[in-house]
């Protein structure tokens, strides 16, 4: 082998070392791609030539970042600060759909950023070549460092400013703790025995409220609310006739008294007013009545002690008995 | 003007402005002196006579002569910033799915280029300077000269241009065996799989210009430092040995000054 073609040889490696190293640089032999626009308030760290992925695989990448300034976009209706162009390799574009949520991710913590796409439902179209969608702007992590730090300073300045208030409360709460832990070693028993009544009376609630669902639903309160519903419906079903009697009778009773004279009338209210006395008087000794029951039964008086007194009824049975067999007592006195 | 050089290093500084003034003076005919004998060689590039082969033979030297050892040094090279970049990346952050991305970009970008240039500097240019330098104290330039040839045409033109291409191809080939052992390393020290390793995502074309440019320009100024040293000799065989450290210290210098300049123009024209 002559000392050209060596020379042309190693070159040739070389070459196709480079070669395939562009090739792979450029994600192997790429075919068409399309367009694809995405709207941003603030992209974050994406650059130009940032991967674009869907699923962690790279369909594409950041073409161009515009600065648009919040120019309204006639098209869309929106006034975008950041406008990036995508360009998205057409056999995953297709995948792409008009409710794709797209936003900045990185490939780690402290990895390269890049724009990453869920492409949606498939139920809704797919997006156009030239599509433009609007992205979710990644969290800003500078304003949440400067939340933070605010909230640290406040943190930090109420705990100087009222550090023996925070002392007292603290000591306060360590007795607190500690009382707490002396009532428990103290009186554990009867906590424990407070817990098992608990216990147990949720144990009996249980049965009772079961008992009484049973009740409510057994066959005697159906059977009652039936009954009521019946009776409600015959209340129903009656009460207009009856309203329509009882005014037909309050009507008649109206004539009556406009046929009445003057003269009648007084003695209809004379009448009744001797039977509003006769019926005070008969209500007077019904009381009269009821009190000498009711002291009867209480066994006072003679008739009282001789119906009531067992020892009295004794004697007057003995009393009886000895009559009975000796009546002679009656006329002679021993 | 290797007369002239004997008696400008001969002469003794009498106080420090002498000596700083001197030594000033020293640097400025070097860069004048290394900016001559590039822009003649570029002139000859274009307008220059050459035998038939005679870029052949050097590509030959300067490439496969120098496949293996730079492919041996290359493979430790890379083995060795793998496993210290794994072991840093584990001390920081136990995740070494990025370790591959993150060690090609800086071997392309950089690594390749300028670490693979010194080992190419000290085999390529002590042999470019220690040939010249020969033919200089035999004085076979003189001869050159005589004939109305100039030693830049003959000797120097073939060897830059073999330096600048097979310079590139060695220190590509190198780099490929440099990120396949690195790529060994990940795998058997780290458990990093190849495929998850030759992560492409953060290398841009930006990086393989960078680097490719970087090569052509070290492998041009290896050529160009070691033949000016060579060209400058004197003194017999000791000062050709003077001749060739000089070539190597100067290679190096000149590859670090240009990986300074490189990097800041990369920096600005083809950011990472």
């Amino acid at each position: 082998m002559s000392l050209e073609v060596r020379v042309g040889l190693l070159i040739l490696v070389a070459v196709a070392l480079l070669g395939v190293f562009v090739v792979a640089l450029g994600g192997g032999p790429g075919g068409d791609v399309k367009t694809l626009y995405i709207d941003f308030d603030n992209p974050g760290n994406v650059l130009g030539g940032a991967p674009v992925n869907i699923g962690n695989i790279r369909v594409g990448r950041v073409e161009e970042i515009e600065y648009r300034g919040g120019l309204l976009d006639p098209d869309t209706g929106r006034s975008p600060l950041i406008r990036i162009r995508l360009q998205i390799q057409e056999e995953y574009f297709g995948s792409i759909r008009e409710d794709a949520r797209v936003y900045v991710t990185s490939t780690s913590i402290v990895g390269e950023s890049l724009i990453a796409i869920d492409p949606g439902s498939q139920d809704r179209p797919a997006v156009a070549d030239g599509h433009i969608l609007v992205g979710i702007d990644p969290p800003r992590m500078d304003q949440a460092f400067a939340m933070m730090f605010e909230l640290l300073e406040n943190i930090h300045g109420l705990l100087r400013d009222n550090r023996e208030e925070l002392d007292s409360l603290l000591s306060a709460a360590a007795n607190m703790v500690r009382s707490l832990d002396g009532i428990f070693t103290r009186h554990g028993d009867r906590i424990d025995r407070i817990m098992q009544n608990i216990e147990t009376a949720t144990d009996q609630t249980n049965d009772l409220l079961g008992n009484a669902n049973e009740l409510i639903t057994g066959p005697r309160v159906q059977r009652t609310l039936r009954n009521v519903d019946g009776i409600t419906s015959s209340i129903n079903r009656d009460i207009d006739p009856l309203l329509a009697d009882a005014r037909s009778i309050a009507g008649k009773v109206d004539d009556l008294l406009d046929m009445l004279g003057e003269e009648q009338q007084a003695q209809i209210q004379s009448t009744i007013a001797d039977v509003s006395d006769i019926s005070h008087r008969a209500t007077g000794i019904t009381q009269d009545a009821e009190q000498i029951v009711t002291h009867i039964r209480q066994g006072r008086g003679t008739v009282g002690a001789m119906l009531m007194d067992e020892e009295i009824y004794d004697d007057v049975q003995e009393m009886l008995r000895d009559l009975k067999h000796n009546p002679w007592k009656l006329f002679w006195r021993e | 003007m290797t007369t002239a050089t004997a008696e400008s290093q001969a002469s003794e500084p009498d106080d420090l402005d002498d000596v700083e003034e001197s030594q000033l003076e020293f640097y400025a005919r070097e860069i004048k002196d290394l900016v001559g004998v590039f822009s003649r060689t570029l002139y000859y590039c274009v307008r220059g006579k050459r035998e038939k082969g005679d870029i052949a033979a050097q590509m030959y030297a300067i490439g496969n002569g120098s496949m293996f050892f730079m492919c041996v040094t290359m493979a430790f090279i890379g083995a060795i910033v793998a496993y210290q970049m794994g072991l840093q990346t584990k001390k920081i952050i136990p995740d070494m799915s990025l370790l591959g991305a993150t060690f090609l970009k800086l071997q392309v970008r950089d690594l390749i280029a300028s670490v693979g240039a010194m080992p190419l500097a000290t085999r390529v240019g002590a042999g470019i300077a220690a040939e010249i330098g020969s033919m200089v104290v035999t004085e076979q330039t003189d001869a050159l000269r005589m004939s109305a040839a100039d030693p830049v045409d003959f000797l120097v033109v073939p060897r830059f241009i073999a330096s600048v291409i097979m310079g590139t191809v060695v220190l590509c080939v190198g780099g490929g065996v440099g990120i396949f052992s690195g790529m060994l390393v990940a795998m058997v020290s780290f458990d990093v799989n190849p495929n998850t390793f030759l992560n492409f995502s953060m290398l841009t074309s930006g990086d393989v210009i960078l680097g490719l440019l970087k090569m052509v320009t070290y492998g041009g100024t290896i050529a160009i430092v070691s033949s000016q040293r060579g060209l400058r000799t004197f003194g017999g065989s000791e000062g050709v040995g003077i001749a060739t450290t000089e070539a190597v210290v100067g290679s190096l210098f000149g590859i670090i000054v240009w990986q300074f300049i490189l990097s800041a123009i990369g920096y600005v024209l083809l950011p990472a």
